[in-house]
């Protein structure tokens, strides 16, 4: 009877899987979590109405035909700028809209941190200091501030500000200090410092 | 001096035991008779020394000393079979209606050199542990609940990709994926097999008997088998009245792994010929462990089940099988990471950056397969023809992609789902002997459609009709020649819907071309024959090699199909010596494998740049490349109860235009296993054995430039081996403990998907029960 009865389930199902084949059909698009756009404003401390804006935007993803853009801007030495980082997705199912993520990050506090790292041929004179903190008390990363200083020579120092989002699966896993191996965002910014 | 007598007491206990099982039988039960003889050589009448006898259905199994002779004792009166098998003769199968003691002399016969398979399974050992001595139920058993990868391993030449301790991917002599054709049930397998991490949907608990051609064999097997076939073909169905099952409890202590299977199989009384088999297996595995840490999220869980029924009369008859495996697999989550310098970071660590605490959950990163098969088939005998068979099967795989949430506390994200439905057909004529050539011819077809959607889709929709056609002789040239020669042509055309998804864009692809065979084999006399092989395969692209954009979390690459590849072709060429005395099993073989063609991921100048930072990139382009290589595998028997095995096997591959190595080319390896019979224990244990094995790696020193990490330095493993056939309480128990990687060495094999992150898996005990019930015969 048993045996009648799986046969009659296996039969059900090629019938099933049948229906389902049909290799023309369109997919169904779904929610992919990417993020396509990534602005960083920063606001002279002094004259808020000052701001420079660092970019990246990739509208298709890395797939998609279009090119990714990364635009980087310049620093004024001895300077202190106010900063905020925003994400965008592209929602797909609601016309192609982008649709901000920070919202979720903010909910999530406690499993992301922000890294801001300039790298060596400007790390003595722009300096990170992140001024938001998640829900217990560690820094998120979303609000900061950007000190610059004088280089040495008094010219001009070009080098890359490093943009890493950390995901942290555990939020015992985050400690403030140290990255996760599973980063959401990892954008180099090209920086001068004059 | 209590120990002492604890152990008394304990011996009394099981001998008490022993006897009152044996009392408590009935009349009959007191009757117990001996079967015992001599195995020789038919020509010679020499002994055939290391010949392995197995009673039936007691599966209690002799191996022939020096003098030939083999002894069953206290075994009860009825229906048995013997079925005696020696490398390098005819298996011989002796029924024997026992109602007293019996003392039969064997005899076996050379086998001729000529089989059907050799042309596409060049002397080949068939059996799933090469050229070997042990019992083969023995085998089985052993390595029952093992993957199918892992059961591979022991053949030399073959090894595996290695995605954890769940998935396995044989790799046969540098070729696996889709050069690798594995035949379920006389179907070949069509599951998802487009990425390292996706092993072959296959049952490790499925009473099968497994074998492995190494090297091409498109003509027998279709364009996919040139780099080899694993078939894996479910055991013969009873045809006599009978009811019979089989439960085995497995235990692992490295992942603290349980795994049970029963099976029951019988006959249908008052129908003759007519058997069925039912079986159902179950895993459950934690978190793997290296000797330091453990290895967060890689628990995994599996339920698989098949039907079986068969009819069987004297010219014709059908058989169906059903399958199911179903399985969820956690991917380490050390191994995901989000971009390249997150790789850079964990490989200068050296080890993961989280302590992961051991548990059972599996969450995202994670992958859940089923397969489902349906093969039918069945054959009749035509006097003026001969075998005329044929099979459909039908096949749907069905495999997701889990990603994690960039908010853990919602669910995991579904990446993607592909379903891949497979219906196939093959019809052969193994047509009478003519003179002094026999053979087969046949046509095979295929339709194959792919459905998938989520954002993250590896390979797009598509459609494909195949359809081949071959023929397959052999012919004998007096007593010391066979030849062989075969030839196929396949048609294959494939329609491929683009991505993206919104943009639908037919691409049509045609491939077709030919493939042939053409062996030798020459008895030198003395025990020595040589067997020399050249055969010509060829393959379609595959929609991943065509199709494929997007980035490979864990290997951090960019990777692009391209959709104007042409077909691969090999030419592959085998010399295979091969001794076999009483005391000596040598096979020595060879091989170059050409390709014209060769599909590849290269890499490529220009790196991708996404919001998770820059990637290389790399390109799925062709060039010729050359594989060469050997194994050797050695059995000599020492003593009667004391027998040796090594196993070796180098491969070199080249990419020839860009003279550079391959990558993911297995490193050479030795293997030697020195195996000592124990003697029977007061008729409770009986055919027990202990075994030692050392498995020596050498370091991949010939891997191109550019990875990432090195390749792993080389390892030594230390395994043992203990199994007993246990008579308690009047019930049969076989019994297996096993021991891997015993000295909890630290390791990194140059195969393992995590070697960039982690160590491979540390210490690991395996118990395995298996408890025959039911009628005997």
């Amino acid at each position: 009877m048993k045996t009648i009865k799986y046969l009659v389930a296996l039969l059900a199902l090629t019938f099933g899987v049948s229906a389902c084949d049909n290799p023309g059909d369109s997919n169904t698009p779904t929610d992919n979590e990417l993020i396509t756009y990534v602005v960083v404003t920063l606001h002279d401390s002094t004259n808020l109405q000052d701001s420079v804006m660092l970019t990246f935007s990739d509208i298709d993803g890395p797939a998609g035909s279009t090119q990714p853009v990364i635009k980087g801007h310049t620093l004024l030495m001895n300077k202190t700028y106010i900063g905020k980082i925003q994400l965008y997705q592209l929602k797909q199912d609601h016309g192609d809209s982008l649709a901000s993520v920070n919202e979720e990050i903010i909910a999530a506090g406690t499993a992301h941190q922000f890294f801001y790292t300039p790298n060596a041929a400007i790390n003595n004179y722009v300096h990170v200091v992140t001024t938001d903190k998640d829900a217990n008390g560690l820094p998120l990363g979303l609000q900061f501030v950007v000190h610059t200083s004088e280089t040495i020579s008094g010219d001009p120092a070009s080098g890359i500000l490093n943009v890493v989002l950390s995901h942290f699966e555990d939020p015992t896993q985050k400690n403030g200090t140290s990255r996760s191996t599973d980063s959401d965002i990892d954008i180099d910014f090209p920086i001068t410092i004059q | 001096m209590e120990k002492f007598f604890r152990c008394v007491t304990a011996i009394v206990i099981v001998v008490s035991c022993a006897s009152i099982a044996y009392a408590d039988g009935g009349p009959l039960a007191q009757v117990t008779l001996k079967v015992s003889g001599l195995v020789i050589d038919s020509a010679t009448r020499e002994p055939v020394i290391g010949a392995s006898v197995v009673l039936e259905p007691l599966s209690t199994g002799r191996r022939v000393g020096r003098e030939g002779r083999f002894e069953f004792t206290g075994v009860r009166p009825g229906q048995y079979a013997l079925h005696v098998r020696a490398i390098g003769y005819n298996d011989r199968h002796v029924e024997l209606d026992l109602k007293g003691d019996v003392q039969l002399t064997i005899t076996l016969a050379v086998k001729p050199i000529s089989g059907e398979e050799i042309i596409v399974r060049p002397e080949t050992p068939v059996t799933p542990h090469g050229i070997t001595n042990k019992m083969s139920e023995d085998d089985l058993d052993r390595d029952r609940g093992q993957t199918l990868g892992e059961t591979l391993e022991h053949i030399s030449g073959v090894t595996t990709l290695q995605t954890g301790a769940s998935i396995a991917k044989p790799v046969i002599r540098g070729l696996h994926s889709q050069r690798i054709t594995v035949l379920n049930a006389g179907v070949a397998q069509e599951g998802q097999q487009w990425g390292a991490e996706h092993g072959p949907e296959i049952d490790p608990f499925a009473p099968t008997n497994i074998e492995v051609v190494k090297g091409a064999a498109s003509v027998e097997y279709g364009a996919g088998a040139i780099g080899g076939v694993i078939r894996v073909v479910p055991r013969e169905l009873p045809t006599d009245s009978i009811f019979r099952g089989n439960i085995s409890l497995n235990a692992f202590s490295n992942n603290l792994q349980g795994a049970a299977s029963a099976m029951l199989e019988g006959t249908v009384r008052g129908v003759s010929g007519f058997g069925w088999r039912g079986q159902i297996s179950s895993r459950t595995a934690g978190d793997s462990r290296t000797p330091d840490y453990v290895l967060g999220n890689t628990a995994f869980k599996e339920l698989n089940g098949s039907l079986a029924l068969g009819y069987a009369a004297k010219e014709y008859g059908f058989e169906a099988f059903l399958s199911h495996f179903g399985s969820e697999i956690g991917i380490f989550k050390g191994s995901h990471i989000g971009s390249k310098s997150d790789l850079e970071r964990v490989i200068a660590q050296g080890r993961p950056s989280v302590d992961y605490e051991f548990g059972y959950e599996i969450d995202a990163p994670k992958q859940s397969v089923d397969h489902e098969l349906v093969s039918l088939g069945g054959h009749v005998v035509l006097s003026s023809l001969g075998k005329f068979e044929a099979h459909y099967g039908l096949q749907h795989n069905d495999r997701s992609e889990f990603e994690t949430n960039r908010d853990p506390s919602k669910p995991d994200r579904r990446s993607m789902r592909l379903q891949l439905l497979t219906h196939s057909f093959d019809v052969k004529l193994q047509h009478k002997p003519i003179g002094n050539m026999t053979g087969s011819f046949g046509i095979n077809g295929l339709r194959q459609g792919n459905t998938g959607d989520g954002y993250d889709l590896l390979i797009p929709n598509y459609l494909t009709f195949a359809g081949g056609i071959f023929a397959l002789e052999q012919l004998g040239l007096g007593k010391d020649l066979t030849l062989k020669l075969g030839a196929r042509f396949d048609h294959n055309s494939m329609s491929v819907y683009a991505l993206p998804p919104k943009e639908i864009e037919r691409n049509d692809h045609i491939y077709s071309s030919a493939s042939g065979a053409f062996g030798a084999i020459y008895d030198l006399g003395r025990n020595w024959s040589i067997n020399a092989n050249l055969a010509t395969a060829w393959r379609p692209p595959s929609i991943n090699e065509l199709y494929s954009n997007g980035v490979h979390h864990g290997s951090a690459q960019y990777e692009r199909g391209d959709n104007t590849l042409t077909s691969e072709r090999s030419i592959n060429t085998e010399l295979a010596l091969r001794l076999q005395t009483p005391h000596i099993g040598l096979e020595l073989t060879g091989f170059v494998n050409n390709f014209d063609g060769f599909i590849n991921l290269v890499p490529q100048p220009e790196p991708v740049l996404t919001v998770g930072g820059t990637y290389p990139s790399f390109k799925y382009q062709q060039s010729d490349a050359r594989f060469l290589g050997g194994e050797l595998t050695v059995n000599y028997q020492l003593a009667e109860e004391l027998s040796t095995r090594l196993t070796a096997s180098v491969v070199r591959a080249k990419d020839v235009k860009r003279d550079e190595s391959l990558f993911g080319i297995p490193a050479d390896r030795a293997e030697l296993e020195i195996e000592y019979l124990l003697p029977d224990w007061l008729d409770a244990f009986q055919s027990s054995s202990i075994a030692l094995n050392t498995l020596a790696v050498a370091r991949q020193d010939n891997a191109p430039a550019g990875d990432y990490a090195a390749p792993p330095a080389g390892y030594m493993l230390l395994n043992g081996r203990l199994s007993t056939h246990a008579i308690l309480f009047g019930q049969q128990l076989n019994i297996f403990l096993e021991a891997h990687n015993i000295l909890g060495q630290r390791y990194r094999d140059y195969l393992s998907r995590y070697r960039y992150f982690a160590d491979d898996p540390g210490r690991n005990f395996i118990l395995r029960i298996s408890l025959p019930f039911g009628d005997k015969q």
